[in-house]
């Protein structure tokens, strides 16, 4: 299926130059799947915030459906 | 009021909503750039008691973006929330102002925050929000999530209630902060817009407005992106949901903290932790901690003294400074310091150690 993926915040360095990207991942994946599915894993980016389907905040284990759009946001902590 | 008077003739406030504001009690803590600018807002609506808090003091670098503060302020090195307050006080002479030179932590949160209506969050690292989400929910007490770095900003209100998600709510794992203002850097306009924003829902549920937000906002400024986001209660968040607290209500201990970006470590002694605490220390208006110029918890006369031989020694309003060459202590009334000219923790401890002693 194809989703939508947005990097939001300091995380599009992860995808730079584009607007967004759309992404062919397998059928029913979890948002952490999609995102490893452009080389990306949460788990090892330390200023990863949350991720947010089709407006929004859902779970990075959430599943996926065809047409979905993905954005990841990066904590905004400074003040 | 003729000084209310814009704001009372907009539909949302009116003169029952300014009524409501200037007996409405607010804390914010940090009075960075966020906070300088909340404070300054807050202050002219005429909100009627505010308590600022801050641990730092003003520095050059500062001025590009904490628009309460001036040159003379950094050249004299004068505690954020005694700058602030000096400052608002020749701006807004009918309010209450509370200064308060403070490292906020789990001993002293519950007494900052237990008196006021609403605390607005203006500071710059997750875990000190996660101690005012777990205190605030301890408490039942509405407070406001602002954060800005680089060109992004990120605001949600976090409102009492079983419906309602908290701070935590946000993230899967909250991991720790990766970078900073010192190192990504961060607009001064873009400061300003998370502040309005902030102060625009502060005043909203002072008077109870029906119009308060219940989204995430966020933006770039810089690449003109905006994002309004629902976030809904984790029914498995370890605060809203199990009530299990990783901080509040904690012992707090000495603790030292490198300041990231400033090549500085603060110490902050056990004694000062538990200065706030209302049954340890009697509650707000405690001597050092509350109240910018309150009496010093440590003796400055004996420490200057000892000093004298060890380098050169300047007391200022509120701290007293030693420069040893390649290092500086910076020792604030409640015991706790900044040590410049290093980041290593075990060396700005053992300098503590040497020469405070506390």
């Amino acid at each position: 299926m194809k989703i939508k993926i947005t990097m939001r915040g300091t995380l599009k360095k992860y995808m730079p130059g584009e607007e967004y990207r759309i992404v062919e991942v397998p059928d029913n994946c979890t948002c952490d799947e999609a995102l490893q599915c452009i080389g990306m894993n949460y788990r090892e980016i330390p200023r990863f915030g949350f991720v947010v389907r089709n407006g929004k905040r859902c779970f990075i284990y959430d599943r996926l459906e065809e047409g979905d759009e993905l954005k990841a946001w990066s904590q905004v902590s400074g003040g | 009021m003729e000084r209310y008077s814009r704001q009372e003739a907009f539909f949302g406030i009116g003169s029952e909503g300014q009524k409501k504001l200037l007996e409405s009690r607010v804390c914010i803590i940090g009075l960075g750039a966020l906070g300088s600018a909340s404070a300054n807002l807050m202050a002219r609506a005429g909100t009627g008691f505010l308590r600022l808090v801050d641990r730092d003091y003003v520095e050059l670098s500062n001025l590009q973006r904490q628009m309460l503060y001036t040159e003379a302020d950094a050249a004299e090195a004068v505690p954020k929330a005694a700058a602030a307050a000096d400052h608002l006080g020749r701006i807004n002479s009918e309010i209450r102002l509370e200064p308060v030179v403070a490292d906020v932590n789990s001993g002293n949160i519950r007494a900052l925050i237990e008196d006021v209506d609403l605390i607005i969050d203006a500071t710059d690292n997750v875990e000190i929000r996660l101690l005012i989400n777990e205190a605030c929910h301890a408490l039942g007490k509405p407070w406001i999530y602002g954060g800005a770095l680089a060109s992004y900003g990120m605001t949600m209100n976090i409102l009492p209630g079983e419906d309602r998600p908290c701070y935590h709510c946000m993230f899967d794992d909250v991991v720790p902060d990766g970078e900073t203002c010192a190192t990504a850097g961060v607009l001064g306009m873009l400061t300003s817009i998370v502040a309005s924003i902030q102060c625009t829902e502060a005043v909203k549920i002072l008077i109870g407005s029906p119009d308060v937000r219940k989204t995430l906002l966020a933006f770039d400024i810089w690449n003109n992106e905006f994002d309004e986001m629902e976030v809904a209660r984790n029914p498995d968040c370890p605060v809203c949901g199990r009530e299990e607290y990783r901080f509040y209500g904690k012992v707090s201990g000495s603790r030292t903290v490198s300041l990231c970006g400033r090549d500085s470590v603060q110490i902050v002694p056990a004694i000062a932790g538990a200065a706030g605490d209302p049954e340890a220390a009697g509650g707000p208006g405690t001597a050092g901690t509350f109240g910018a110029a309150g009496d010093p918890r440590v003796d400055f006369d004996q420490i200057a003294g000892r000093w004298q031989a060890c380098g050169k020694v300047t007391w200022k309003r509120f701290t007293l400074d030693l420069d040893i060459g390649d290092f500086g202590i910076k020792l604030f009334p409640d015991g706790r310091a900044i040590i410049s000219g290093t980041s290593d923790e075990g060396k700005a401890r053992a300098l503590y150690d040497e020469y405070v002693g506390l």
